[in-house]
């Protein structure tokens, strides 16, 4: 009898010990699975997120109405840089600044835009250059007025945008300046007299002290219609915007 | 002990998180070729286009993404896996992206003299990843001195 009680203690001594085991394994296996969750919920959450953030990006880039303000620039005149048909239903004039960089990541989607126009648009290039904080903003503003002394005011425009990196950092870029002008064959002697004239300097800064009266603040400014635009952050939303112009009555 | 550590960690798996939401929507922006809405009036689209802005082929926000993927993956690692090496790893990669992002936010203010929102953000965010990195050292330096 008290044999058969001792082996039963034994027995639960025994019984309890595997249960603990079993509970220690248990909770153990919880830990790891949990582990696992974790991890999967983490790059789960990181998925989605990017998910989200594409559909985010592109819902807000999506061609909506920039803000449009009404702002009193200089009438278009016979002074001014143009290219297009005058006669167009939609103006669009740019205030701009050579060695701004958004005014470079802006240059091809001007560009394409006067290309699917055509001469359904009538595009203005006000010099605007940023002298306070870009050091060749002057001088490369007088190249580009130099070049149009020349007719290749847009080819100097072009190579002046798409190779700002070369000459922005430059103490004195006006060889790298010169060189463009060589390329586009032009006389280079009238081209440097142009550059340094006084009535090229004059005519940069009357453009720039026009923009500060206006109110323009910033590069690039784009005046589509006499509206000042909040610059569109795509060229389908650029698009948009010149299509209700020309859709207008 | 271990639950300020966990806390640090957590804390820094979040920030990790924001960090990464930040550089992946200027990463996304940057491969659409889009210029994210800048409510500073000038100078977001100066900083976000500048030559700055990219690191041979890849933007600077795709190298930021993974940085806070980095942070994200190394404090989950030291919250559930803990190791000293994990740690050291987690406090080095924090310490680097200090020192990258206060680069770039001197390079904004004294050679592009412009700003943008959500680098400044992911500069706060990196500033504040040091925090738990810094707290979670001292817990380091402690063990060894345990030991």
């Amino acid at each position: 009898m008290a044999e058969t009680q001792k082996l039963t203690k034994k027995e639960k001594k025994v019984l309890r010990k595997q249960e603990w085991q079993d509970k220690l394994a248990q909770e153990q296996k919880n830990q790891r699975l949990k582990k696992i969750g974790i991890w999967i919920g983490a790059i789960a959450i990181i998925i989605a997120s990017v998910g989200g953030l594409i559909l985010f990006a592109t819902s807000s880039s999506s061609p909506t109405t920039p803000t449009q303000t009404s702002i009193n620039v200089k009438p278009i005149s016979s002074t001014d840089v143009t290219r297009g048909n005058k006669n167009a239903k939609v103006t669009l004039i740019e205030y701009s600044d050579f060695q701004c960089p958004a005014c470079a990541a802006f240059h091809p989607l001007v560009n394409q835009l006067l290309s699917d126009y055509g001469n359904k648009i009538y595009f203005v290039y006000r010099f605007f250059p940023l002298t306070n904080i870009h050091q060749n903003a002057m001088i490369s503003a007088q190249a580009g007025y130099a070049a149009y002394k020349q007719g290749k005011f847009w080819e100097m425009g072009d190579l002046l945008f798409n190779n700002q990196n070369d000459w922005a950092d430059l103490s004195d870029p006006t060889s790298v300046f010169v060189g463009y002008a060589q390329k586009l064959n032009l006389d280079v002697n009238k081209f440097k007299e142009d550059m340094n004239s006084d009535q090229t300097k004059n005519f940069i800064r009357s453009e720039q002290d026009e923009g500060n009266n206006a109110g323009i603040t910033y590069t690039p400014s784009f005046i589509l219609n006499g509206k000042l635009i909040s610059n569109p952050t795509s060229y389908d939303a650029f698009k948009q915007l010149i299509d209700n112009e020309l859709n207008k009555k | 002990m271990n639950l300020i550590r966990n806390n640090l960690f957590q804390l820094s798996a979040v920030l990790g998180f924001l960090g990464f939401l930040d550089s992946t929507y200027l990463t996304i922006m940057h491969y659409r070729n889009v210029l994210p809405p800048c409510t500073l009036k000038t100078g977001c689209e100066t900083v976000l286009t500048s030559t700055y802005s990219t690191v041979g082929p890849f933007p600077l926000a795709l190298l930021g993404s993974i940085f806070y993927l980095a942070v994200i993956f190394l404090s989950i690692l030291c919250l559930f896996h803990y190791k000293r090496l994990y740690l050291r790893s987690l406090v080095f990669t924090v310490f680097v992206g200090f020192i990258v992002s206060l680069q770039l936010l001197l390079l904004q203010i004294f050679v592009i003299h412009a700003f943008c929102q959500y680098c400044l953000l992911s500069e706060l965010i990196s500033a504040l990843l040091l925090l738990p990195a810094i707290l979670s050292k001292d817990l380091l330096i402690d063990k060894v001195k345990e030991k």
